[in-house]
């Protein structure tokens, strides 16, 4: 097996990733950072994918102070609020840095001062942005700096299969890869670690996400023996393409075409959203839009392809076109002219709030283990803003990388727990199938994700949860008995056998989180349980590893530090 | 519905390279991309290629379609009946069928310097670096001058390393674009507008380079227009 030292290991390479190793490699003791990534450096996963932008209190009214009310009134009051209090506080300084240091261009108000757009919940304009495309400027520019940086060994196409842990699983050691195109094993030694992989929302049939994403960082943690928080909180996006059979179902069209007017109408022509709010109609908050959609398909009043239409066409050819270039290509390669005709959306699973359980700056009870990211719960409480997605991002992995080269510099070197090693490659090349194996992973994943499209969707009740957590377990199951896909280079089936291993256990976590929480709140919505219960639930839900790997429920008291429910 | 034939580049280490025929039934509003899915997920297993954002935002997956270079997830199948042949990019190692090694490409990217390391205190751009740039390597792909010289930096490259200098002022500006203009690293580029319209962010590239030999000819050789 081929072995790697180094100083600190960092698995994704998104804004959390690439932040992270900035700050690592800054440290004066000059470490090793090594960035691990499962697709192409710097072009997988999410925060490249950002459209709107990134939320930082930089105008002269505002403040972090409101900026963090804002996040916890938009979070439903279970943030954990020193978390959200560090994004609210770091997010201005990280902006400045990123134009001035890192040089990212951001667009400008004719006087000078950033374009500040307005997005929901915001009581000011503070969406800092570049066009319609923020994520690329932002993770381009941190890779130019990443790439090009001596103290940085960037390993891409290696998928991180687990930890290493020290034998009492207190410190971590390192992790095992796979280099996706050779097949081999990499042991990888390290001080410490980062996990910033992204979330699972991927595990719906219509989701927003890039498609190699699939929760490692979260399932690794599970698998080392780290708690889980809210992971019930998972946001939909009320507005999927729907694209026929075509990957493209699910990529979001932007919020912006609501705010400026446009129409959800179902079947029968009708404005539905005049039954759900309707003061706010259309430009309603996006889980009340997409439990409103979810609704208005399950009762057969959908559209063909089982969405609603969304219509701008009123708002003119001229505006729609000036205005969203972008979705009018997007629209036109689902077979719609966006300017003229109304086109078919649905709730598209796009963001998981909920995540291993941290603490400051992201640390973990394992010794040397980091989380950042998407991978993290409690920054957002049961509901994300638009904005404060990139925002976590980048300003956790740089308060990770700070930490993680603090400790690694000061930390022992670590040996090599072999037998940990081998076990985890065992379990691996378990998932290349064998002869004898009949299932096929790619369908397979068709089956988890209609089963948690059905069960554990827009809107939850209790008998759903339990049949797809049975479901769960009967795919678990056929799992260990996949097709094999060919030899051990750049193996599509057995990378999406290894994905869907990491999926079942997200998804597993989501449904007992969902089945404990007997009631509704943000993005958490149970038609068994249609109201809010503040009284028995500010809790957070958590899901504990028991002795023999299942996985135990039980529920916190949300704490407030700063900001209780009675001030907000 | 008639199928879709395609016909797909595969290389392997241990078979070598031949050209594989599938049958595929196109969905809906079936993509490059869906096309060879649907091939991993019914014809052939073993069949690799990349995907990753499936919006036309990352550059995962250029690919030539048709001998053509294009983002596999922005490209329409073709209609029923009609035939398709998809092979890997060009002027880059392949590792396996679709997937190619995108080092070359990111050596030269990282030719130019591309950190930027301050404010944008120069010039706003110009046309010729509207736009950005998502590194999916397609213009190396379809340059023919990449292809028999090592030393030049190449369309992609040179457009990052533009908006460097028109960002920069003074000092710095003059020491990038001496860098650009020494050896082939700009003057590779011998006009054959290779990447005039591969670009899937339609950025204006050759446009570019052309800009970069005025600066450098006028800056670093203090040549005059008529002179």
């Amino acid at each position: 097996m081929n072995e790697l030292t180094t100083d600190v290991a960092i698995i994704g390479s998104g804004g959390a990733g690439l932040f992270a190793a900035l700050r690592a490699a800054a440290h004066p003791a000059r470490l090793d950072v090594t960035v691990v990534v499962k697709g192409l450096f710097g072009k997988s996963g999410c925060t490249r994918m950002v459209q709107g932008g990134y939320n930082a209190a930089l105008q002269a009214e505002d403040s972090p102070e409101i900026h963090l009310r804002d996040t916890i009134v938009g979070g439903g009051y279970l943030n954990d609020q020193h978390l959200a209090k560090t994004l609210t506080d770091d997010a201005p300084a990280l902006v400045e840095e990123m134009e001035q240091v890192l040089g990212c261009r951001f667009d400008r108000a004719p006087g000078g001062d950033y374009d500040f757009k307005p997005f929901g919940g915001m009581t000011l304009d503070r969406t800092v942005h570049r066009r319609d495309l923020t994520g690329i400027e932002i993770v381009s520019r941190l890779a130019d700096h990443v790439m090009t940086h001596p103290g940085v060994r960037i390993l891409e196409e290696h998928r991180a299969l687990d930890l290493l842990l020290s034998d009492d699983g207190a410190r971590v050691r390192g992790l095992v890869a796979l280099d996706i195109r050779t097949g081999e094993f990499l042991v990888i030694r390290a001080r410490a670690v980062l996990l910033a992989t992204g979330g699972g929302a991927r595990m719906y049939r219509y989701s927003s996400p890039s498609m190699e994403k699939s929760g490692d960082g979260v399932a690794m943690a599970f698998r080392a023996g780290l708690q889980l928080m809210d992971m019930e909180m998972l946001q939909f996006h009320p507005t999927g393409l729907l694209a026929g059979d075509s990957v493209l179902t699910g990529s979001v069209v932007e919020e912006g075409l609501r705010g400026a007017g446009g129409h959800l109408l179902n079947v029968a022509g009708e404005r539905f959203m005049e039954a759900h709010d309707p003061e706010r109609m259309e430009r309603s908050t996006r889980d009340i839009v997409s439990q409103a959609i979810y609704l208005e398909v399950m009762e057969s009043r959908g559209s063909p392809q089982g969405g609603v239409f969304l219509d701008v066409s009123h708002l003119g050819a001229q505006q729609v076109r000036t205005e969203f270039p972008g979705m009018v290509d997007r629209a036109s390669l689902a077979g719609r002219d966006l300017t003229s005709e109304a086109i078919e959306v649905v709730p598209t699973s796009h963001f998981h709030m909920g995540g291993v359980r941290i603490g400051a700056e992201g640390r973990t009870p394992i010794e040397g283990l980091f989380v950042a990211g998407e991978d993290a719960g409690g920054v957002h409480g049961c509901n994300r803003l638009g904005g404060n997605g990139v925002a976590e991002s980048t300003v956790f992995g740089a308060r990770a990388g700070e930490q993680m080269a603090r400790f690694a510099a000061s930390a022992p070197p670590v040996g090599t727990p072999v037998g940990q090693a081998g076990s985890i490659c065992r379990r691996a090349e378990a998932l290349m199938g064998d002869p004898a194996g009949t299932e096929n992973p790619h369908r397979m994943r068709k089956s988890l994700e209609e089963a948690m499209w059905m069960g554990a969707g827009v809107v939850r009740h209790r008998q759903g949860l339990e049949r797809t957590v049975a479901t769960l377990l009967e795919l678990s199951e056929r799992l260990q008995t996949v097709r094999p896909s060919g030899g051990r280079r750049y193996n599509l089936g057995w990378n999406e056998a290894m994905d869907l291993e990491n999926l079942m256990l997200v998804a597993a976590s989501l449904c007992h989180s969902a089945l404990h929480r007997t009631e509704s709140r943000g993005a958490h919505h149970r038609s068994d349980y249609p109201h809010g219960d503040d009284r028995r639930w500010l809790r957070n839900v958590i899901v504990s590893p028991d002795t023999s790997g299942g996985m135990s429920v039980s529920s916190v008291p949300v704490e407030f530090p700063f900001l209780a429910p009675s001030e907000l | 519905m008639k199928p879709v034939q395609v016909l797909v580049s595969r290389f392997d280490l241990a078979k070598g390279e031949h050209e594989a025929r599938y049958e595929v039934a196109p969905g809906q509003q079936a993509s490059i991309l869906d096309l060879l899915r649907s091939i991993v997920e019914g014809n052939d297993p073993t069949l690799s290629f990349r995907s990753s954002c499936r919006v036309g935002m990352c550059g995962t997956c250029a690919v030539v379609v048709d001998g053509r270079e294009a983002l596999a997830c922005q490209t329409a199948a073709p209609p029923p009946g009609h035939t398709v042949r998809v092979g890997p990019l060009r002027n880059l190692p392949v590792i396996k069928d679709l997937v190619v090694d995108p080092a070359p490409f990111f050596d030269r990217y990282i030719g130019v310097d591309p950190a930027g390391s301050g404010p944008a205190s120069g010039q706003p751009a110009g046309p010729e670096t509207t736009g950005d740039c998502i590194t999916c390597g397609a213009c190396l792909s379809a340059c023919t001058m990449a292809a028999i010289n090592k030393e030049y930096l190449g369309p992609a490259a040179l457009f990052r390393g533009l908006r460097l200098v028109e960002e920069a002022t003074g000092a710095e500006a003059e020491t990038r674009l001496r860098e650009l203009a020494d050896g082939d690293g700009l003057y590779g580029c011998r006009g054959h507008l290779d990447c005039l319209s591969v670009c899937p962010k339609e950025l204006a590239l050759p446009q570019a380079i052309s800009r970069l030999k005025r600066m450098a000819a006028r800056r670093v050789w203090g040549l005059r227009a008529g002179s």
